[in-house]
């Protein structure tokens, strides 16, 4: 065999080594990523559901805002909310979605409901692998402790506005939010502790 | 799986830890963090929308036509996620000092990328303001980026970072009763064992 020959197949030799070791390094990537996804099944699962249920949330919440539906929900949160105030004194009055006093007044928007808090745990508790009569459960008593808890945000946050106002944005955006993130962390962690999980086979 | 007495101290520290850093974060952070903020998005985005900071809010500029659109943002409401984020890692008992460092560190860089990420979903949806149609908060990117995004993108950074180990440090030990069950049930099987 001559040189220029035994250099093209050299070359050849070479050019298919690389192939085979990227080739090689590319099923070696896939077979790792199919081992991950069957070991941890039900993670991907989960996480897939609860893409999946947000993204649902996000649709229908887009369609929703700024209509009759979602104005509803605004004026009954105001409503309760003056409610609570009366019951404690205060001289507050509702105009659609407006709470008014002598001496302040809150528009309550979207984000001052509990409606995205309420969501965001009803898709936890959804993508959750667990039995139905559960995550029942969990919506039937996580849901209504959060509006009562957004009612406590938004009867306290009037008081801030009324006698405090400079502390006003501190209260509403650094304080209270969290406290609304910690509140669904919260019952998330304390229902799927009771529950458990169920390991389908 | 839980054990109760532990989550429910940490739970109060989180909220408290929560109280103070609200109190200082907004006394000597947020101008800063607004100006970052602001000069960084003005410096990454090429489609001619101005982002500037001015005092306290961040103000978004940007031409439709021959419409000169503005959209004003409070600036405690594009900083969402940081003092929970922060909070909760610091509640986290049983972290060392370098993790904690570390967790720290990410969580910020996270939501930093997140506010970024949402004053540019802004950027662009001033773009899309008419006379017309004059409102963005019926585009599912802007319930998508801000109104969910402000509660549900520090939930899914926080759960990332500190769920495995919550996992382990809550864990609840086994009871004195259920250890004793434990023992009874294996001394009947061994009894049942017997001929």
């Amino acid at each position: 065999m001559g040189k220029a020959s035994r250099r093209k197949r050299d070359r050849v030799f070479k050019n298919d080594n690389q192939q085979t070791k990227q080739v090689s390094a590319l099923s070696r990537m896939i077979k790792r990523w199919k081992l991950f996804l069957a070991r941890n099944k039900m993670i991907v699962r989960s996480c897939a559901i609860f893409m999946f249920t947000v993204g649902t949330f996000v649709l229908v919440f887009s369609w929703l805002v700024e209509t009759d539906t979602l104005f509803a929900l605004l004026s009954f949160t105001a409503h309760s909310a003056a409610f609570v105030l009366n019951l404690f004194g205060g001289n507050v009055e509702v105009s659609g979605s407006v709470l008014a006093s002598d001496r302040c007044a809150l528009n309550i928007v979207n984000e001052c409901t509990a409606i995205i808090p309420m969501m965001i745990l009803l898709c936890a508790i959804v993508a959750y692998p667990s039995r139905f009569n559960h995550k029942l459960l969990g919506l039937v008593l996580g849901l209504p402790l959060l509006f009562l808890l957004n009612l406590i945000r938004v009867v306290s946050l009037f008081y801030v506005s009324t006698y405090f106002k400079n502390y006003m944005d501190t209260a509403h955006l650094l304080i209270w939010q969290p406290l609304m993130i910690l509140a669904v962390i919260a019952i998330w962690l304390i229902w799927a502790s009771k529950v458990g999980y169920v390991r389908k086979t | 799986m839980f054990a109760k007495r532990k989550l429910i101290v940490f739970l109060s520290t989180v909220a408290f830890l929560i109280i103070v850093l609200a109190v200082v974060w907004s006394q000597l952070m947020v101008p800063e963090y607004n100006r970052v903020l602001a000069a960084t998005t003005e410096s990454i985005d090429f489609s001619g929308v101005t982002f500037a900071n001015e005092g306290d809010s961040i103000t978004i500029q940007s031409m439709h036509g021959s419409n000169l659109i503005v959209l004003e943002i409070d600036g405690l409401s594009i900083q969402y996620g940081l003092v929970i984020l922060l909070a909760l890692i610091m509640a986290t008992p049983k972290l060392r000092i370098y993790k904690r460092s570390k967790l720290i560190g990410l969580a910020f860089t996270s939501m930093f990328v997140l506010h970024i990420l949402a004053l540019l979903v802004m950027g662009r949806l001033a773009q899309t303001i008419t006379p017309d149609h004059p409102s963005i908060s019926d585009n599912p990117a802007y319930v998508f980026f801000i109104s969910m995004g402000v509660d549900l993108f520090p939930i899914l950074i926080g759960t990332a970072l500190l769920l495995k180990h919550w996992l382990r440090v809550f864990k609840s030990s086994p009871s004195i009763d259920t250890e004793m069950a434990h023992h009874y049930r294996s001394e009947t099987a061994i009894m049942e064992s017997i001929p």
